[in-house]
């Protein structure tokens, strides 16, 4: 009850955050341009709207995901305000947690209006949808559940700019987990490929998350796996968020 | 304050807009200069998969619209279609599914650059990512009927191809027409002209219509090429000698009046020392084509051998090649370059 008091805070917070809106714009602006490469694009015109809108979604989420959560601790330390939460009957716990799921509020509500966005849009422009493309926004969402949670993790621990730069790793870092498993045949049975294997499986693997290719294709995904990604990134989150938690209850403020 | 919004603000975008405009148009026309140092520099499709964070299928659709654009250009200009592989490659690594880019690659490798190989490889990877797309294995018959004509099994191969389109049920009728057709053994030329044109009527893209127009035109020519040696054969034999040009013929009373000399894609009819007839246009394509051919097997030498071969003899003494083909135009060869592996 006392998470999602703080959890209701937030979200009215963040949504009073003009950042929101300039982001939100651009997010739509960008879904509504990508018309105009189609002009040019032989045929290809409803692809394209589905390719950007997608990845306008997933663009402009991690950016509110990364700078309005990276600053959701510091903040309210930096305007002391955390003196009046803190001194109240609440566990530390509680506050991350609450911080954590106004912001995951937040992100829903962005994620479903900028797909209702794209899919009028697409419908409009006379293209066809299928469920894949809905799969696809569902797994986005998902992804920034997991980078809101590293966001909040790095919010407790460090100033919101070096928050911000090592969430932004991680999000690049995430979609280039591959690279650790593709190595050249000379690394074969070395330390060097043990060691990169195991960060492959250490890494959040943002790859999983990804069926925008599918979602703008209209290829269908087996529901089974997106099933098995919705795990991943739930146990995923659960663990960061579990760190936020202990990194909060060692904070002295 | 108000002022500054009406006067002030309008003025200065308008000035801002007009250097703006004037000094990327001096920027563009240095850009084009350096586009094919700019596409030389496309990283390879592994590199850009890792490290694009998600963004793979709106980079490809990007690399599609400069596909677009280089093909155009090319088509317009010297038609060389260099990069037109490597950018099929990356467009189709960094989204598999992407439908548009396969097809119309493919197409543009087969039509325009007669690099058949490189086609059917690219269409056959589609189909792994996009079975149940009737375009793919469509496309895979139009090569073996346009470039692979001259194959003995590619009527059966274009049916079996054609059949393999049909069977995802979504083909429109006139691809099982053309596979019963083939089946059926009627001439590949008249299959091959309905192909064409029903491409023509259902193209959505000007680029599209300009491509099933110039191929239309290469099959008038080949008719025309294929009616002038059966007249130059007739003639040889009324008069026991082979035609030298034309005016033989009008002269025999074969022809009522001699053809014009130039087709309608700039090419020239000719007579060969043989009495044949021949068509630049014609011999410029099977020119691209058995280049297009033999700069993939030096490729492949030189991946497995780690160097250019020294001639194009040593292609066929490594079993690279069966034997060197012939140049199309009469009395010329093949020039090669061992320091590039450039065949001319």
């Amino acid at each position: 009850m006392r998470t999602l008091a703080i959890a209701r805070n937030t979200f009215r917070e963040a949504v009073r955050d003009k950042v929101l809106y300039v982001l939100l714009f651009f997010a739509a602006a960008a879904i509504i341009g990508s018309k105009a490469l189609g002009w040019v694009s032989m045929g290809q015109d409803i692809k394209i709207i589905k390719d950007i809108s997608l990845a306008s979604i997933s663009v402009f989420g991690v950016l509110i995901a990364i700078f309005v959560g990276t600053s959701l601790v510091y903040k309210e330390i930096d305007k002391r305000t955390i003196y009046t939460i803190v001194c109240c009957p609440i566990h530390r716990y509680e506050f991350v947690l609450g911080k954590y799921f106004g912001l995951s509020a937040l992100l829903g509500v962005v994620v479903l209006v900028m797909t209702g966005v794209a899919a009028v849009y697409v419908l409009v422009m006379g293209g066809e949808l299928h469920g894949v493309f809905f799969l696809a926004a569902l797994l986005i969402y998902a992804q920034l559940l997991l980078i809101t949670a590293f966001a909040v993790l790095l919010s407790s621990l460090t100033s919101p700019i070096l928050g911000a730069i090592i969430v932004f790793c991680i999000f690049v870092l995430g979609h280039a987990v591959e690279i650790l498993r593709d190595l050249p045949p000379q690394l074969e049975g070395t330390t060097a490929a043990s060691v990169l294997a195991t960060a492959y499986y250490v890494v959040p693997n943002l790859t999983n998350f990804d069926i925008k290719a599918q979602a703008a294709n209209g290829v269908a995904v087996d529901p089974g796996y997106v099933a098995w990604v919705l795990l991943y990134g739930l146990v995923y989150t659960a663990g960061v968020l579990v760190f936020a938690a202990l990194a909060f209850e060692d904070k002295d403020v | 304050m108000r002022l500054r919004w009406v006067i002030v603000a309008p003025v200065t975008g308008l000035v801002m807009l007009f250097l703006v405009v004037q000094i990327q148009f001096r920027l563009d026309e240095q850009r084009t200069r350096v586009f094919d140092q700019e596409l030389l520099y496309l990283p390879n499709e592994h590199l850009l998969t890792h490290f694009t964070a998600g963004m793979g299928p709106v980079i490809a659709d990007m690399l599609w619209l400069r596909a677009l654009s280089y093909t155009v250009e090319e088509f317009q200009g010297d038609g060389r279609f260099t990069w037109l592989s490597q950018m099929g490659d990356v467009m189709t690594r960094l989204d598999p599914y992407f439908l548009g880019a396969y097809r119309y690659t493919g197409m543009f490798l087969a039509a325009l650059k007669a690099d058949d190989d490189a086609s059917i490889e690219l269409l056959k990877r589609g189909i792994e990512h996009n079975p149940k797309a009737w375009e793919l294995p469509h496309e895979i018959a139009m090569v073996y009927m346009t470039n692979r004509r001259d194959m003995p099994e590619s009527a059966e191969l274009a049916a079996l191809w054609l059949q393999a389109s049909d069977a995802t049920g979504t083909a429109p009728a006139r691809v099982r027409a053309t596979a019963q057709g083939l089946m059926q053994q009627h001439r590949m030329a008249d299959l091959e002209r309905a192909m064409w044109e029903g491409i023509l009527l259902s193209a959505t893209d000007e680029f599209e219509r300009a491509i099933a127009e110039r191929k239309l035109q290469e099959l008038v020519i080949r008719e025309n090429v294929e009616l002038l040696n059966q007249a130059s054969q007739h003639h040889a034999e009324i008069t026991g000698a082979t035609p030298t040009g034309f005016d033989d013929l009008v002269a025999a009373g074969i022809l009522r009046e001699a053809p014009g000399m130039t087709d309608p894609l700039g090419g020239e009819y000719f007579f060969d020392a043989d009495g044949a007839v021949q068509n630049t246009t014609l011999l410029n394509l099977a020119v691209d084509q058995i280049i297009s051919r033999m700069q993939g097997r030096i490729r492949h030498f030189e991946r497995e051998e780690g160097r250019p071969p020294q001639s194009l003899d040593e292609l066929v003494l490594h079993g690279y090649l069966r034997r060197i083909p012939e140049h199309p135009f009469p009395e010329r060869s093949w020039q090669y370059n061992p320091a590039t592996g450039a065949v001319r």
